[in-house]
């Protein structure tokens, strides 16, 4: 095992991918000479031609549309938007065209469509770019969606997100970009499927289950919560579409106590999906409510004064008081 | 241009081909015997004839909503009317109906529930044609309508910027549902033209001129230099079967178009008078094609609609779905 950073480690995905694949495209901003904005492409125009690396002028509803029409044509695409919060322009060539042709065509067509996306605040750069948009997306059937925390899932994801067959959106965390983690040696093929859930930590009194930044949190506190006696088990979702049904349960009936932490905001965040998931399939499990964490339903201002939006330490401890009935 | 009295036959044959199967679809929609809305071309038939004529058969094609020319031109009658029906013998198993129907064994993408994604979505696929060498293009059509969204001149930018092999036409049959296309202050083609395109205007309702614009425009396009026609025509029908116009539009035009502006009789007139066809020739044509239709309505009544399992099934949303237990 070797230590990178977030940002090394989904370079190294697409430098794998495309080396493993001709047939393999990136396409979005500033991807090709410039590496792009927040390096994750450095080197790869030079070693797979601009062909392949895609430098785009900025209209990001036509980059995902472009992209469907290239995956029909047998190419495995990666869009990368420059921040998530820019998919918005291309809304309709995600949830309509890239979630649907497919089926509409009665699966005459597959549709290797990887949407990368950083998303997340931290960089303090206010509203349109600081978003955690997952949620606009989750309500969408024919989508597959990822929200990797550590270098290794990022990493492993992407792979399987770009040798899959179907679109698939990353949301990868943007505050972690500089952040290490250990994955496996050079040379070392590894993916990391969608729909399984990785234990961050055992424990015994409450589950906290999350991703990105927020579980991060979460994790920080969990630690000085054991001073005080409470054993948290730490989950990280890694994938929401499809999400790991079976270890929500598992850890729900080792501790009888939830809280659900994200970054987006908490009203329709899909915290909301995995609490009513939960209620329904294992009230009988439960010793406390089911208690929910996310940022406020407010739009980033700019600055350091994005924290008052984010999810905080004593959000979480006050979630996990009300979740364990303290 | 010169084309022998086959090709020509060919061009008539096909226009009375899309002619007869629409008055086919209008009859049965009108006596409650066809679920759905359905979009005819009645009087607009030179402009997807010139194209289905025109093509290779390796060439790709983006129909508009209504080009049941070149839709019948590459797919098997019987199949894709009962795909319009909505039965699930029909092309894509009753999902798509007419217009989202597409089959990449045909090389025939779907025209697009989305209006202004059948551009988008071919500049892609041509992208990846090019990148493949594989020497075949990309015809896309739109109607006046689609061709108003945003989303086309962001894909006729990226259409000269990476030179695709790209032949837009969009046909120009006055409205777009209510909306008058009298009311743009510029043509398509000179919109097309200041992005960079080869682009001209003809009379849709012309079949040698809408077939030669299309042959001289081939020949760029091979070469990588996108083009756009827009063809004149006119609506004759309401937007879909069971619009009436009358709230939105003079109808009392229509009659004099039907007479003296239709494509068929005007393409006749000139048969007729180069001796290519004779009435005799002329019935047999036209009661061959009335009896296709026929025969494919009362196969397509016969059959049934697709059922639960046809349409839940998960492999038509994903190429590789994933296993939910609980």
């Amino acid at each position: 095992m070797r230590t990178i950073q977030t940002v090394t480690a989904i370079r190294e995905a697409l430098d794998e991918e495309f080396a493993r694949n001709p047939n393999t495209i990136l396409i979005g901003e500033d991807v090709g000479k410039m590496g792009s904005a927040l390096g994750t492409s450095i080197g790869l125009i030079e070693k797979y031609g601009a062909e392949r690396i895609i430098d785009a002028p900025i209209c990001e509803a036509v980059h995902a549309s472009f992209s469907v029409g290239m995956a029909h044509a047998g190419k495995h695409v990666v869009l990368e938007y420059m921040l998530a919060d820019f998919s918005s322009y291309g809304f309709d060539g995600i949830v309509n065209q890239m979630a649907k042709q497919r089926y509409l065509s009665a699966g005459k067509w597959k549709i290797p469509v990887t949407v990368r996306m950083p998303q997340g605040a931290g960089s303090l750069v206010a509203a349109h770019h600081d978003q955690s948009p997952e949620g606009w997306y989750t309500n969408v059937p024919g989508l597959k969606i990822a929200v990797p925390t550590t270098p290794y899932d990022c990493k492993g994801i992407l792979k399987t997100a770009i040798r899959g067959d179907d679109p698939v959106l990353v949301f990868e965390p943007k505050y972690a970009y500089g952040l290490l983690g250990e994955v496996p040696d050079e040379g070392v093929d590894y993916t990391v499927p969608l729909g399984k859930a990785r234990i961050v930590k055992e424990g015994t009194d409450v589950s906290i289950i999350g991703w990105q930044y927020a579980l991060t949190v979460a994790g920080d506190l969990a630690e000085d919560l054991e001073d005080e006696g409470i054993s948290c088990e730490l989950v990280d979702l890694v994938s929401l579409v499809p999400y790991d049904q079976e270890a929500i349960l598992k850890t729900v009936k080792k501790t009888g106590h939830v809280v659900v932490v994200h970054e987006a905001p908490l009203r329709g965040g899909f915290g909301g999906e995995i609490a009513s998931f939960i209620a329904e399939n294992a009230f009988a499990d439960l010793k406390g409510p089911i208690v929910r964490v996310g940022s406020k339903n407010c739009p980033h201002p700019y600055g350091p004064a994005e924290e008052e939006i984010q999810p905080s330490r004593k959000d979480i401890k006050k979630a996990i008081y009300k979740a364990l009935g303290k | 241009m010169s084309y022998s009295n086959d090709e020509l036959i060919k061009m008539y044959q096909t226009m009375v081909m899309s002619r007869t199967y629409d008055d086919m679809i209008y009859d049965t929609a009108m006596d409650g015997d066809i679920i759905g809305m359905h979009h005819l071309a009645r009087g607009e038939e030179a402009v997807g004839a010139a194209v289905i004529t025109g093509v290779r058969d390796t060439d790709w094609i983006v129909p508009t909503h209504r080009m049941h020319t070149v839709q019948l031109g590459r797919f098997d009658y019987k199949k894709f009317a009962a795909e319009q029906f909505g039965m699930v013998t029909g092309v894509c198993q009753g999902m798509s109906c007419d217009f989202h129907v597409s089959d990449p064994a045909a090389h025939m993408l779907y025209s697009n529930g989305i209006l202004g994604q059948n551009v988008p979505i071919a500049a892609g696929f041509a992208y990846a044609l090019k990148l493949d060498k594989k020497d075949e293009i990309v015809v896309a059509c739109e109607g006046d309508g689609a061709f108003q969204e945003g989303i086309n001149y962001e894909a006729l930018n990226m259409a000269t910027i990476f030179e695709l092999p790209l032949l837009i036409i969009v046909d120009d049959n006055q409205y777009s549902y209510s909306f008058p296309s009298n009311r743009y202050k510029k043509n398509m083609s000179e919109r097309a033209a200041a992005y960079g395109l080869h682009a001209v205007t003809v009379d849709g309702c012309d079949m040698l001129a809408v077939r030669e614009a299309v042959d001289t425009a081939l020949v760029r396009v091979r070469k990588n230099e996108p083009c756009l026609i827009e063809c004149k025509t006119m609506r004759w029908d309401g937007h879909h079967t069971g619009d009436d116009q009358t709230s939105y539009r003079d109808v009392s035009n229509i009659a004099d178009a039907k007479e003296n502006n239709d494509p068929i009789k005007k393409f006749e007139r000139i048969l007729f008078d180069q001796g290519i066809l004779t009435e005799e020739k002329k019935k047999e044509i036209w009661s061959t094609y009335r009896k296709m239709a026929n025969e494919a309505k009362e196969y397509a009544m016969g059959c049934d609609y697709p059922t639960a399992e046809v349409v839940l099934d998960p492999h038509k949303i994903y190429s590789q779905p994933w296993e939910v237990e609980l």
